[in-house]
């Protein structure tokens, strides 16, 4: 698949990139492959032309959107952001988006919207792991995620259409997906083709499979371990073989605690995932 | 049915071609994972290589047996310690790459790991019970065991179904390679019931 360069607002920031190869080989899209280097392999047929968002749900403004419309409603701006893993490694990726917030505002969603439900692409065609349990991992598709509206309002929340300067490549999520720094890897949901007001709280993919090892909120906690493995510290996925490789200590909200802890300060639940 | 080998230099040829096997990707691998060149994260690849490699030279060794039999080639049974002592290699390197590429030489945290996570807490009891087969493996200790030798080590077949669990309970989905590694190594101990049963009784 060819990426397309990007017109966008560049950002600063003194946190250490991944490099661009590895963010774009090592990817975690069961829908090409559980290996994260089947993604790379598996996705670069997908079709992300013409490509609409369907807006559904308690707002004032639903329907289908063309995702070049989208793209009009607000500039392009580059966020570095730190992305750590539910498998304890982490990256730092230069995403290029707009603010979620920021374009669930034009759907005017009522009093009723207590969540966002986002939905991946189904096309068991062009995803070989919806063909088949095995090469799918035995994960119920399509792939749905979803955020409470404060959470997906909160200006940290991205819509990611590219990355290091480019349009989004398939294995990433092309060619729209979401990013929330916060959060583990898994919340932020690829190749979006729905997004749904709801008032009740979504079943969500990887939580329905194993809620004892993936919560709903998923927010990043060092002090709460997955059951199989420590969150303690992260892994760095970073230039260079293995005696290069580096640890770091895994901070509470991913580093964001400043800017979202505030959510959560009525809510329990979010101490334990 | 032919005999597989019958000469001693055929047993030569033979080892060769295992040594060569077992040594010259585990030596690649590593060569690769050093200059960055397996994959965005070399770490991970070196440790899964070394895991599974261990895994294959397992079931390698467990068959050596029953294809000795099948095709009446007792010099077969010649390739069995070399095998076995593969097993060990890879899987101490699976080990050791886990400590100072994964963790960093963080011994605490490691130790935590080990005590903590049960699929890590398995396979760490798998690799001691291969380090003692390993360490009496020496013809003259086999020798001065006598029959305790072979109690000793019918011990790979519970090492065996502990390393499969470990496999299968790392990973992330249930529907994955290591679940058919559990399936064929339990047909493979069930081929061998009666051998286990009277090892039970034995140790009993």
């Amino acid at each position: 698949a060819q990426r397309q360069p990007l017109n966008y607002q560049r950002a600063e920031s003194n946190l250490d990139l991944t490099p661009e190869k590895k963010v774009t080989t090592y990817n975690n899209f069961y829908e090409f492959g559980t290996d994260k280097a089947d993604p790379a392999k598996h996705a670069q047929a997908l079709k992300t032309k013409p490509w609409q968002v369907a807006i559904s749900g308690e707002a004032e403004i639903t329907g289908s959107f063309n995702l070049e419309d989208i793209l009009k409603w607000n500039p392009l701006e580059e966020r570095i952001y730190r992305l750590r893993c539910v498998e304890a490694w982490s990256m730092v990726i230069p995403w290029i988006g707009f603010s979620l917030g920021d374009m669930l505002k034009r759907f005017k969603p009522t009093s009723k919207a207590k969540y966002v439900v986002f939905k991946t692409l189904h096309d068991p065609a062009q995803m070989p792991g919806q063909r088949n349990r095995w090469a799918g991992g035995g994960i119920n598709y399509p792939y749905v995620e979803g955020l409470t509206i404060a959470e997906a309002m909160h200006p940290l929340t991205l819509m990611a259409v590219g990355l290091y300067g480019k349009t989004l490549p398939p294995q990433n999520g092309a060619p729209i997906r979401l990013v929330v720094p916060w959060k583990y890897g898994f919340k932020s949901i690829k190749s979006i083709v729905s997004i749904h007001f709801s008032e009740r709280r979504p079943r969500t993919t990887w939580h329905d499979l194993a809620p004892n090892e993936y919560g709903f909120f998923a927010n990043v906690n060092p002090s709460v371990a997955h059951p199989r493995w420590s969150q303690a510290s992260e892994r760095i996925i970073g230039s260079g073989g293995i005696f290069s490789q580096k640890r770091r200590d895994t901070e509470l909200y991913n580093g964001y605690g400043e800017q979202v802890a505030s959510l959560y300060s009525g809510i329990k639940e979010n101490h334990f995932f | 049915m032919p005999q597989l080998i019958t000469t001693k230099p055929q047993l030569w040829a033979l080892k060769l071609v295992i040594h060569g096997a077992c040594l010259l990707p585990a030596i690649w691998l590593f060569y690769l994972a050093a200059i960055d060149d397996l994959g965005a994260d070399p770490v991970k690849e070196l440790i899964h290589f070394y895991g599974i490699g261990a895994v294959h030279c397992l079931f390698a060794t467990l068959l050596v047996s029953p294809l000795s039999r099948w095709r009446k080639t007792p010099l077969l049974m010649r390739c069995r310690r070399m095998l076995g002592l593969y097993v060990a290699f890879y899987a101490t390197f699976h080990i050791l790459c886990f400590l100072v590429f994964e963790w960093q030489l963080q011994w605490i945290d490691v130790i935590d790991e080990v005590i903590r996570r049960p699929y890590i807490t398995v396979g760490f009891i798998a690799w001691l019970v291969l380090m003692a087969l390993t360490t009496t493996s020496l013809k003259l200790i086999q020798r001065k065991m006598g029959a305790r030798w072979v109690q000793l080590h019918s011990l790979v077949y519970p090492a065996f179904a502990l390393v499969l669990l470990h496999f299968y309970w790392s990973q992330k989905s249930p529907w994955n390679d290591a679940l058919l590694y559990a399936l064929a190594g339990t047909l493979l101990l069930y081929s061998k019931r009666k051998q286990l049963l009277a090892w039970v009784r034995l140790v009993k």
